[in-house]
């Protein structure tokens, strides 16, 4: 064996659980989202996940589901997290962390499909729409800063938020039904 | 009363309230089927702002490529190519591997700077979206992607590797969490322990014989503790009271300020509170000015119940008993708490008898033929009951009689039970007789319908129930009302497009069997939340009120409802609404705010404006209806909110003077 030998076996490990992770970053990301509202606090969190998912690689067993494994590790790192560094004041406990656990792994294998309709429902919406959820999101302003912009109250914008969460749920649940019908 | 999508909404903006933070935990852990739903709205959001990036990104590139870019030559990115065809071959969706690369730029900041180098390099026009570190996004050629994904995996993945070893050496240090500001006569129990003012204070146990001790926390919240007292502080704003008296006066910077008793938390909304432990283990928390949550808790934390406290309301913790309760006037506060004698409960633990625990809510009230008093209210596991794997058939319909004008009612019985959580009735008697329920059902995925239900015989029978009018899921009709001319008009709220909510009028010429497509309102300069009620004043115009998104608006129709005026917005909120007409004026009873007791105007001029509210209870309340009884005075339903919620009655009357709480 070269010296060198470690190092590509490393590497190769490495790589697996590159592509194993890529597959699985969508729902551990949105199980973190679930319990950690905070974007940066959140994706600490996922990169504390990815980092424990790195060092104890070698001891997944391939037979079992990569997501379900990265999950059960987020269901600690959320839980250290909101034990010692949240300043939200309101917090899962560690049976409702359980429950969106088990319901992330149940609906993980619908997140492809999903993504593709959701991208046809982000076309419908309307630029009023578009505009608060590209400030509310891409940009991480706060309802009260939007309702600043646009002449609105905090009240009106989060009202509006909550309606377009709504409809594009619903229209991604009729694109997926037509998806269904049509496969 | 909110309903699942509404609490997912409000813990999503983080404007949920404690109150509705615990129904949404309730709800999910209410079934399986609940988690999903609400992980399926998490995963919606995710990939929501994966797709404005992505859209973002793609904007930039065809901008790059519009303007061009400096070209590289590739060089020193053949293992990356090599790696390519490697992850190329496994990869299923681009997008997911670059957010890997994305996420490891963003957080990886000692290995960013030599790694952008690289980056741009691979495309010559990697285009930096923000100047902030965390919200860097970058477009990279679609030729050089794939290579360098393994390579940027692979070298951010060593780096992290590499960085583990190092975690976890910081060593802990003492956090001061607070400062004393007043120490008096103390005696301590340990002549060791002694504290002076300006001393810091630590996570340490604490007691103390005698004396007055008080503590600013470190987050502003201020506590004092009288002697015998043992307890400790356990954080910036939070401490664990063992036995004894203590006191707190919480500024709005410390909201949130928890004290942890045997069994339970007292967690401060905003106030000033007194909490008691007693050697029994037993616990009074009694609320001065605000509002406070009292919780009882299990050994993992996870709450068990809950009570939200008013100014001069107090409850009891009690670990032994299992129990959580609200404290009766007299016990505590004489001159404070308000008088039960005063209200009367209709239906007191329905929901408990039906194995469905102390919720009951939203109830209407109508007078029958024979002169009687007919009630109908939802009852449920929750204040939100959609069918589960424990409640299958999810919240039902109850209703309750009273043969002496709302002094007391009978026991209660169904009204009504689908499959999914019926809730939400109101209650019309028509000239003919006839008495039409309007309610709505709501399903487990998060779709509801109005209902209608109708008696002939005085609510002996009741025919089946139909669907209201043809509306989409969105659309709620809420209670009816029959106009001079024979007609009934139901407000209906509907959401109009993907984005916008409008409030309308539907009519029925048939007596409730058909109903034609809802008038709609003109838009409104208030954005309106729903909850719509109408009214036909004497001179024949039609009056809406509506909660608006922060104030309440109203519109009239002077044509029967065919044309209605641009609405008005009034000066205060008002929740869920309801009017009516007296000889002493026009009533509007309502919930001013979440968390608020409901509160009563008047209008003398058909509702343009308004007198100051009045307020006859201080619990908290939701959905009042009014009725007028047989010697004028004006019987007032609504449900007290929180977990153990309660349908209560009280009367009033009205006077040119003004508005008088009578005893019952």
């Amino acid at each position: 064996m070269s010296p060198r030998q470690p190092q590509r076996d490393h590497t190769t490990e490495m790589r697996d659980f590159a592509v194993l992770w890529a597959k699985a970053q969508s729902n551990v990301t949105a199980y973190v989202r679930a319990a950690i509202r905070n974007a940066h606090d959140a994706e600490d969190v996922v990169q504390q996940v990815a980092m424990a998912a790195a060092q104890d690689f070698e001891k997944f067993d391939r037979d079992l589901s990569f997501v379900a494994w990265t999950i059960g590790i987020a269901r600690f790192r959320i839980l250290k997290h909101l034990q010692k560094e949240s300043r939200d004041r309101h917090i899962f406990g560690d049976s409702t962390l359980q429950s969106l656990a088990d319901a992330q792994v149940e609906i993980s294998t619908e997140i492809d499909d999903r993504r593709a309709a959701i991208r046809k429902c982000m076309d419908k919406l309307q630029p009023r729409g578009r505009k608060v959820v590209e400030m509310r999101y891409l940009r991480s302003m706060k309802p009260a800063a939007i309702a600043d912009q646009m002449g609105s109250t905090a009240n009106a914008v989060s009202s509006l938020l909550s309606r377009i969460r709504s409809a594009l749920a619903s229209c991604v649940n009729r694109q997926l039904q037509s998806m269904e019908e049509s496969s | 009363m909110s309903e699942p999508m509404e609490l997912i909404n409000a813990y999503m903006d983080g404007r949920a309230t404690d109150d509705q933070f615990v129904q949404l935990v309730e709800w999910i852990e209410a079934s399986k089927q609940n988690a999903r739903a609400f992980q399926r709205i998490i995963v919606l959001e995710q990939q929501m702002i994966d797709d404005l990036h992505r859209r973002e990104t793609e904007e930039l590139a065809f901008s790059n490529k519009a303007t061009g870019g400096d070209e590289c030559d590739g060089s020193g990115f053949s293992q990356m190519l090599a790696a390519l065809d490697d992850v190329h071959g496994e990869a299923s969706a681009p997008v997911d591997i670059s957010d890997v690369i994305l996420d490891r730029q963003r957080k990886a900041e000692a290995a960013r700077q030599s790694r952008e180098r690289s980056l741009q390099c691979l495309g010559g026009h990697i285009s930096p979206v923000d100047t902030k570190p965390r919200t860097r996004h970058y477009v990279i050629p679609k030729p050089l992607f794939y290579g360098s994904i393994a390579s940027v995996v692979a070298v951010a993945a060593l780096i992290i590797w590499s960085l583990i070893p190092d975690r976890g050496q910081v060593q802990p240090q003492p956090q001061v969490l607070g400062t004393v500001v007043s120490a008096r006569g103390l005696e301590w129990f340990d002549d060791e322990q002694s504290l002076i003012v300006g001393d810091s204070i630590f996570a340490e146990p604490m007691q103390f014989k005698a004396g007055t001790l008080t503590i600013r926390f470190a987050q502003g919240g201020v506590a004092t503790f009288k002697g015998p007292v043992r307890f400790e502080p356990s954080g910036r704003n939070e401490l664990a009271l063992q036995q004894g008296s203590m006191s707190a006066e919480v500024p709005p910077a410390a909201t949130g300020f928890t004290v942890a008793v045997p069994g339970g938390r007292v967690v401060d909304l905003g106030t000033k509170f007194e909490v008691d432990v007693h050697e029994s283990g037993e616990s009074e928390v009694r609320v001065r000015k605000g509002t406070v949550r009292a919780l009882r808790i299990d050994q993992k934390g996870d709450i068990l119940h809950q009570l939200l406290l008013n100014e001069r309301m107090a409850a009891r913790i009690d670990p032994a008993a299992q129990q959580l309760a609200l404290l009766e006037s007299g016990e505590v506060d004489p001159g404070g708490v308000v008088r039960n004698q005063e209200f009367v409960n209709i239906g007191k633990d329905a929901g408990k008898a039906r194995g469905f625990g102390e919720v009951e809510g939203s109830p209407t009230v109508c007078r029958l033929g024979d002169g009687r008093l007919f009630a109908v209210f939802n009852v449920g596991y929750g204040v939100v009951s959609p069918p589960s794997a424990r409640y299958p058939r999810g919240g039902l319909l109850m209703s309750a009689i009273s043969d002496d004008e709302g002094h007391s009612w009978s026991r209660p019985r169904v009204f009504f039970d689908s499959d999914d959580d019926d809730r939400h009735p109101s209650l019309a008697r028509l000239r003919n007789g006839r008495i039409i329920c309007t309610f709505f059902t709501f399903a487990g995925d998060g779709t509801r319908s109005t209902q209608l239900r109708y008696s002939d015989d005085d609510g002996t029978t009741w025919s089946d129930v139909g669907i209201a009018f043809d509306a989409s899921n969105s659309d709620v009709g809420v209670a009816v009302t029959e106009l001079s001319d024979g007609r009934l008009a139901m407000p209906v709220y509907l959401q109009v497009g993907i984005e916008e909510l409008k409030v309308g009028v539907s009519f029925s010429d048939d007596g409730g069997e058909n109903w034609a497509q809802p008038v709609m309102i003109p838009e409104s300069s208030e954005p309106v939340a729903g909850e719509p009620a109408l009214i036909e004043q004497g001179d024949g115009r039609l009056l809406v009120v509506v909660r608006g998104s922060r104030r309440m608006v109203s519109s009239e129709s002077l044509d029967g409802g065919v044309t209605w005026t641009v609405p008005r917005t009034h000066e205060f909120a008002a929740q869920g609404p309801s009017l009516l007409q007296t000889g002493k004026g026009l009533l509007l009873a309502y919930r001013p705010a979440l968390r608020k007791p409901i509160e009563i105007r008047r209008s003398f001029d058909g509702g343009r404006t308004w007198s100051k509210p009045e307020r006859f209870d201080q619990y908290m309340g939701s959905y009042p209806e009014m009725l007028e009884l047989n010697d004028g005075t004006i019987l007032v339903v609504y449900h007290r909110e929180g977990l153990d919620s309660d349908v209560v009655s009280f009367r009033i009357r009205v006077t040119e003077a003004g508005i008088e709480k009578l005893p019952l």
